[in-house]
């Protein structure tokens, strides 16, 4: 920002991906229009899937992914130690995101049921912060880019960033969306984190909740609400445990 | 004030009129696919794309005067300094047909707020550009309340040509000098004023309908309000309430709004203000992290505060027409009328 | 003998008959202009606050540009965002616009990170002031904790400017700990001015401090002064007004007497956002300063 004598610090980033689907990395790499600028904005040091050059030396890194295997543990320590901040990005790496479905299960029931009888080696699934100090939690599955190019910007001039309080309801409202409860499915909207712009009841799908709780949301009267529109309690668990963003709220 | 009559084809032929004179049209109109379908107030080409006789739209005309992002200026950033650009304040005519009075109301009551200190370019000059002909109500449903608020299904309030329906068309009653002007401009699509009776007996009918809806004074609520701030009444009143907006977005006179700067681009932007809503927290909250709003419970009482003691004592117009969408879009089942005639109960007023 | 014990009669004031005026408004300059200014100078005056001065590029606009003591500016920072900022410099001053930010938003940070010669906007002034004339010939009490000395300090500058109109100056400031204490290169200037009396306590001290520890209403303690002849001016977080203002009551000193800074969330600053409603007040139009009186029939205000 030359008007304001400004040089903005090219933060220099690594990406690094654990146990996850690699989508909001892609996410990273998408919306072309402004790809170039924000290409420009950062100093990519290891990306895997922009770019084959590996450094060391980043200053920020981008973690996707959740820990569910030991080996990984060591791994994200090392990049603990070598990241001034270190954000973890998407449902998985926040929260443990739909790998956490496992466990619910016997850790070796499981192991068998995928890898028949080669098993791997497997551990709890632990979100980031559960594993090292996270500094900055951006969730969704995936990932809202443009939620991302603003909070680089606001990481490149050493900003806060202000994510939303209220629940992805106040945005369906914004876009005139009709709302899901209304035509019959089940939605976490009223309860969600705000911040992706609700595309999903947009194209007609109840809210899944990827993004984790509200800062301001009114639990009880979802519940209320949910079970009296003929939802049971067993479906509503499910979902709220989909993304593991409501653990301990089931 | 003077009287006319408007058939169903020169009702149609008007649209053409209009829209071929290069005026923007709005009307109730069907929008959207399978369940998603309902009515809403949108442009339209042709007569045939307007519903007038399948009740109240979902939205309300506020959109019109008010939108829901609009640019205030914009800034580009040029070598060390930034020029900012102004936004054009001259708006395309625009003649609302079909608003219902519960809609055609709520300009005329947000103008007080536009224009009481700083007027608002932007509002004042969609107002001006805009003739709005009302079409009378028949009552929609069991959330209408217009009766209460001092409005009825039909209210001349803020309409410059009401149209009641009668047999085979409309008796259309021309209130203000936009309406003259529109009756001067099309004079041959409106005729000799001939059923004043029938009108008025569909006015008479789809009043009593609304009146059965909610029998409240809005006068002891005001003062009940003014002195009850602190009542254990608010205590939980917003128990059920998500504070999702949905009844200020919806509301014809809701106009709080939200400043923000808008990246387009890396070097300019825009700033805009958006629709806001005083139901969620963020609205309130100091830079010191203090809240002087900062439960639910407060919220929701400066909603109905706000609408019937606050803004009548600073503008003489309740800040409500009794339209009840808040009432059918609240996803929690919060109800106005029942909260009204709650209050209206505390204060001894009729019941 | 015969004592006259000074007897206070608050019928007598002529501001009683007047009900508190909940509609009064600020004279609105050309709000909705946005000035061009230049950062020309940055002065660090804690970890959290700097003192900014701008100049109005324009130098046509800059003669124009006036305020009274208690108004604020709309600071824009295009592309980020604006931010209402008391204005805390004098009156009398037309070089340059004096404000003192605490970094705690996205806009204000980015104000913390911009350097000399910086392009900002500003917009205004809004707002109601403090009644400096009424308080001529009186004895002003000038109370701050934290960053409330920011916009005390523009009163602070009248008074000391136009020190032959009041009479015995009291300033008093509190802050958590000395760290925090703003513009303390201007202390021992306030304090050699003929009858002006600054005293300054933190809660906690620490090695170098030599001064009192405690809650600002310390310094009120023991303090002899004739309530009706008395002006008090009190800027602050919230919880303060409270507690200070009080203690100002036990004192003597009548509530229409006491004059505060309220802090909301301001957006547009023309009365229209509704975000600073206190009941049917718009502390952006109708405030931020207020008497405690009118504080007190507001709901919800602090």
């Amino acid at each position: 920002m030359k008007y304001l004598r400004l040089e903005p610090k090219r933060p220099r980033i690594g990406v690094f991906d654990f146990t996850s689907c690699e989508g909001c990395e892609l996410q990273l790499a998408n919306h072309e229009e402004t790809l170039v600028p924000f290409l420009k904005a950062i100093e990519v040091v290891n990306f895997r899937e922009v770019s084959s050059y590996k450094g060391e030396d980043y200053d920020i890194a981008l973690i996707e992914g959740c820990i569910s295997r030991d080996d990984e543990v060591g791994r994200i320590e090392k990049i603990r130690a070598q990241a001034k901040v270190l954000v973890a990005i998407g449902s998985c790496a926040c929260f443990g995101g739909v790998n956490r479905l496992k466990n619910a299960y016997n850790l070796d029931e499981a192991n068998k049921e995928v890898y028949g009888d080669k098993p791997k080696s497997t551990a709890k699934v632990r979100a980031i912060k559960e594993v090292v100090k996270v500094d900055l939690e951006i969730p969704g599955c995936p990932i809202n880019k443009l939620e991302v190019e603003r909070i680089v910007q606001c990481l490149a001039f050493e900003v806060p960033f202000n994510f939303p309080v209220y629940p992805v309801c106040v945005e369906c409202k914004q876009r005139f969306t009709t709302c899901m409860m209304e035509k019959g499915q089940l939605c976490l909207g009223s309860i969600a984190q705000a911040g992706c712009n609700a595309p999903c009841p947009a194209g007609g799908l109840g809210c899944w909740g990827c993004r984790g709780p509200a800062p301001d949301h009114n639990f009880e009267e979802f519940m209320t609400l949910a079970k009296q529109r003929g939802f049971s309690e067993k479906e509503i668990s499910e979902r709220l445990g989909f993304f593991g963003g409501f653990e301990g709220r089931r | 004030m003077s009287a006319k009559t408007l058939t169903q084809a020169d009702l149609a032929s008007l649209v053409g009129d209009l829209v071929a004179a290069g005026t923007r049209v709005v009307a109730p109109s069907r929008t959207g696919v399978g369940p998603l379908q309902h009515l809403d107030y949108r442009e339209i080409k042709k007569a045939d794309e307007m519903t007038l006789d399948a009740g109240l739209p979902k939205r309300s005309i506020k959109e019109l005067f008010f939108p829901p992002t609009e640019v205030l200026f914009r800034w580009k950033q040029k070598k060390n300094d930034f020029e900012l650009q102004e936004v054009e304040t001259k708006f395309q005519k625009t003649v609302v047909i079909g608003a219902r009075p519960c809609d055609a109301a709520a300009p005329e009551i947000v103008d007080r707020l536009m224009n009481w200190d700083y007027k608002d370019e932007l509002w004042n000059g969609r107002r001006e550009a805009t003739t709005i002909v009302a079409l009378a109500c028949d009552g929609q449903d069991k959330s209408c309340f217009c009766t209460a608020v001092g409005l009825g299904p039909d209210s001349t309030k803020g309409a410059d040509v009401l149209l009641v329906p009668v047999k085979g068309g409309y008796h259309a009653e021309i209130l203000t000098a936009k309406g003259e002007a529109l009756v001067k401009d099309f004079g041959k699509r409106f005729g000799e004023a001939k059923s004043a009776d029938e009108a008025g007996k569909f006015r008479e009918t789809a009043r009593a309908k609304v009146e059965g809806n909610l029998k409240v004074d809005p006068k002891p609520i005001r003062t009940w309000l003014d002195g009850h701030f602190e009542d254990k009444y608010w205590g939980e009143i917003a128990l059920r309430c998500h504070g999702c907006g949905a009844c200020a977005s919806v509301c014809p006179t809701c106009h709080c709004f939200d400043i923000v700067d808008e990246p387009e681009g890396i070097y300019e932007g825009a700033r805009r203000r958006n629709w806001d809503t005083c139901q969620t927290g963020k609205f309130t909250l100091h830079g010191s992290g203090h809240n002087p709003r900062g439960t639910q419970n407060m919220r929701f009482r400066q909603r109905v505060t706000h609408k019937f003691a606050i803004y009548p004592r600073k503008f003489e117009e309740i800040l409500c027409t009794g339209c009840g969408r808040c009432a059918r879009a609240c996803p929690g089942g919060m109800d106005l009328l029942e909260i009204l005639s709650d209050i209206g109960q505390m204060a001894g007023g009729a019941a | 003998m015969n004592i006259l014990l000074h007897r206070y009669d608050i019928t007598q004031e002529d501001d009683f008959h007047a009900l508190p005026d909940f509609n009064r408004k600020a004279t609105l300059q050309h709000v909705d202009k946005v000035y061009k200014a230049e950062i020309t100078n940055i002065i660090r005056l804690t970890e959290m606050e700097k003192l900014f001065h701008f100049r109005i590029l324009d130098p046509k606009e800059r003669d124009t540009f006036s305020f009274l003591p208690g108004q604020f500016v709309m600071l824009e920072v295009p592309g980020y965002g604006e931010v209402p900022i008391s204005i805390s410099g004098s009156p009398t001053n037309k070089g340059y616009v004096e404000l003192c930010i605490r970094k705690a938003g996205v806009v204000t940070s980015m104000l913390h990170r911009a350097g000399r010669g910086a392009r900002v906007g500003i917009r205004g002034p809004f707002g109601t002031h403090f009644p400096m004339g009424k308080m001529k010939g009186s004895d002003i009490l000038l109370i701050a904790g934290g960053l409330g000395l920011a916009p005390l300090r523009a009163p602070i500058f009248h008074v000391t400017e136009n020190r032959s109109d009041y009479r015995n100056v009291h300033i008093m400031y509190g802050t958590k700990d000395p760290s925090q204490l703003l513009f303390d290169y201007q202390y021992k200037q306030w304090e050699r001015i003929d009858g002006v009396n600054l005293s300054v306590i933190v809660e906690r001290a620490d090695d170098t401090w030599k001064g009192p520890v405690g809650l600002i209403t310390k310094l009120m303690d023991g303090m002899k002064i004739v309530g009706d002849e008395t002006y008090a001016i009190v800027c602050g977080p919230p919880v303060m007004f409270k507690f200070v203002c009080n203690q100002l009551g036990k004192m003597g000193v009548p509530m229409h007497r006491m004059f505060v800074s309220l802090e909301r969330r301001m957006h547009c600053g023309m009365g229209k956002c509704c975000r600073c409603n206190i009941g049917s007040t718009y502390t952006c139009v109708d405030g931020p300063v207020f008497d405690y009186w009118s504080v007190m029939n507001l709901k919800e205000a602090i």
